[in-house]
């Protein structure tokens, strides 16, 4: 007598349990969003310092400075070709007096104040487009260089680089907590599906009692588990992104001026992956702690 | 169109018969053998059992059980009631021995085969075993849905089987609700529910007091009635005085047998005293 003969109608009505112990069902799927809302919330600040890093990894502008001695032609020569390259988003022309305003505003510094007129070279303020390449960009510096009019060219590259390595640390970091929370999660699910399973072992028991095969007894708390899992990972991202909203509401405006980036939330891809994660593992704790149990 | 079955008397003709056409022989298929239907429903050969090496449950244990017999077995605790009745439902395994259910080894099945063993035994336990949470209607329809039976005859079959044991009208309350004596009466129903060939009685009385034992001894014997064989293990003597069944002993690990019971069993063995002595 195999398997083959129990058709859908039965399974679900062994199922009869989910339904009738439903408090300790919230419970547990109460446990299992707390310890997803720890990796989805650890996964979040992976996400967001990612994209902090991505902005910061390119200063997105660079000064060239002119000779003293830069005619009034060349220097609007070499803002209308540079206006003309691709990747500019804009060149300002900034004057030796201006670039002198911007940095002495008053003058009760009396050390900036008496520096020569030599020190504040007059410059051309460049912008790139986010998508620009480091290569192109370093492409850009080397052909300008090379021109009479410039004096040198500054395009930030030590600064951000030295802080796309700090936020690399920060994500790489990040993902370790990620993943040690993920273990967590894991061992947290398989404590609450087994508790779960012992405080409902007298239906297993009954199960097998009555002539139930090892598939008819594991398919309810399988399916069972899964759902958990589910529910928990999807109750989680639920809270998790609540909370979000409510943070970014308040925060949005400082958040970007200061980061430079507007916070986001986990990308849809990440947050179905978890509530399958949650459903592949509420399946196999169930799976795995139902096998001594079911034994013949 | 032409009747291709082998003809299996042509198959098993001599060598020296007219020649035919050529045919593989065939193997003798199953036939209906009208002795099975005679066969004893459980047979225990020379059964050994032990938890403990040092400490045998079962020594030898050999006993035969006819259809449609009500069997009591009795013995002080520790005897291995309990466990004779688990290797039938193949909960344990005997080191040693056969137990031949409707002719075949118990000990021989797969595990693939013994939830169909498990449908065609109706067990009733002292703790009852019942899952509080569920009805009582669940409780006993489980034993029918692990079949496969349609949900329309599931609630018909659960309905008479709780109107068998008195429970007619209760399927919807949950079983933790239920009194001691209900809970059993649940159990049995659900015992009974798939119509078992045989039904195993573990201490079934062992919760309750004498006179519910009683009532429930009661119902076991109405369900032996309809044609069921029933095992009933148990230590209480007044329960083996009710009525003068066959009564088997479990000691030192060996059954003894006493066919009308044991207080018909004292009244002989007085008799046969007296008349010894009056010779």
């Amino acid at each position: 007598m195999g398997s083959s003969d129990y058709g859908w109608k039965p399974r679900i009505g062994a199922w009869r349990a989910g339904r009738s112990d439903w408090r300790v069902h919230v419970l547990s799927v109460f446990s299992l969003a707390v310890a997803f809302v720890c990796l989805a919330a650890s996964l979040l600040v992976v996400t967001n310092l990612a994209a902090v890093r991505d902005r910061w990894s390119r200063a997105g502008r660079a000064t060239v400075y002119l000779r003293e001695g830069a005619t009034d032609s060349e220097v609007a020569a070499l803002a209308k070709a540079l206006e003309g390259t691709d990747g500019v988003k804009r060149v300002r022309h900034v004057s030796s007096q201006e670039a002198r305003r911007e940095v002495v505003s008053d003058e009760s510094d009396a050390a900036l104040a008496s520096l020569p007129p030599s020190a504040f070279p007059a410059s051309l303020e460049v912008g790139f487009s986010d998508d620009i390449e480091d290569v192109a960009l370093g492409a850009i510096a080397v052909k300008l260089r090379a021109l009479p009019a410039v004096e040198s060219v500054e395009t930030y590259q030590r600064w951000t680089e030295r802080l796309s390595s700090l936020l690399t640390g920060g994500v790489t970091a990040s993902l370790c907590l990620a993943v040690i929370v993920l273990a967590a999660v894991v061992s947290v699910i398989g404590s609450t599906m087994r508790l779960l399973l012992n405080r409902r072992r007298i239906e297993v028991e009954v199960l097998k009692l009555v002539g139930a095969t090892n598939g008819f007894v594991r398919q309810p708390f399988v399916l069972e588990g899964a759902t958990q899992g589910a529910a928990g990972a999807t109750g989680a991202l639920v809270l998790l992104g609540g909370l979000f909203l409510i943070v970014r509401g308040r925060f949005d405006h400082e958040l970007a001026n200061l980061l430079g980036v507007s916070p986001t939330f986990l990308p849809w891809p990440v947050a179905f992956g978890m509530v399958a994660l949650g459903a592949i593992l509420g399946a196999t704790t169930a799976l795995v702690s139902l096998r001594k149990m079911v034994a013949v | 169109m032409a009747n291709r079955r082998p003809d299996p008397h042509r198959a098993a003709a001599p060598a020296d018969a007219a020649p035919g056409p050529f045919r593989q022989p065939m193997r003798q298929g199953p036939r209906y053998d009208a002795s099975a239907a005679r066969r004893p429903i459980l047979v225990f050969e020379d059964l050994y059992k032990s938890y403990r090496a040092d400490q045998p449950v079962l020594r030898g244990c050999s006993l035969t059980i006819e259809r449609g017999e009500f069997v009591f077995i009795t013995g002080p605790s520790g005897s291995g009631k309990s466990t004779l009745l688990r290797l039938v439902h193949r909960t344990e395994r005997s080191d040693s021995g056969r137990i031949l259910f409707l002719g075949r080894d118990i000990a021989r099945l797969t595990d693939d085969s013994v939830p169909a063993l498990r449908r065609n035994i109706g067990y009733v336990f002292q703790d009852f075993k019942l899952v509080p949470n569920w009805t009582v209607f669940d409780n006993v329809a489980i034993a029918l849905e692990v079949t496969g039976l349609p949900g329309r005859l599931v609630r018909t079959r659960v309905g008479e089987a709780l109107e068998r044991v008195g429970l007619a009208g209760r399927g919807d309350d949950k079983a933790r609700v239920l009194s001691g004596g209900e809970q059993q009466r649940v159990a049995v129903a659900r015992a009974i529910v798939g119509e078992p060939a045989l039904i195993l009685a573990d201490e079934p009385t062992g919760n309750l007091d004498p006179q519910l034992a009683i009532d429930i001894l009661g119902m076991f014997e109405d369900i032996h009635e309809t044609g069921a064989t029933v095992l009933f293990a148990t230590h209480d003597r007044t329960l083996l005085d009710v009525r003068p069944r066959r009564v088997v002993v479990l000691d030192e690990g060996k059954a003894t047998d006493v066919p009308n019971g044991l207080e018909r069993q004292a009244m002989d063995d007085e008799l046969e005293d007296e008349l010894r002595a009056s010779a």
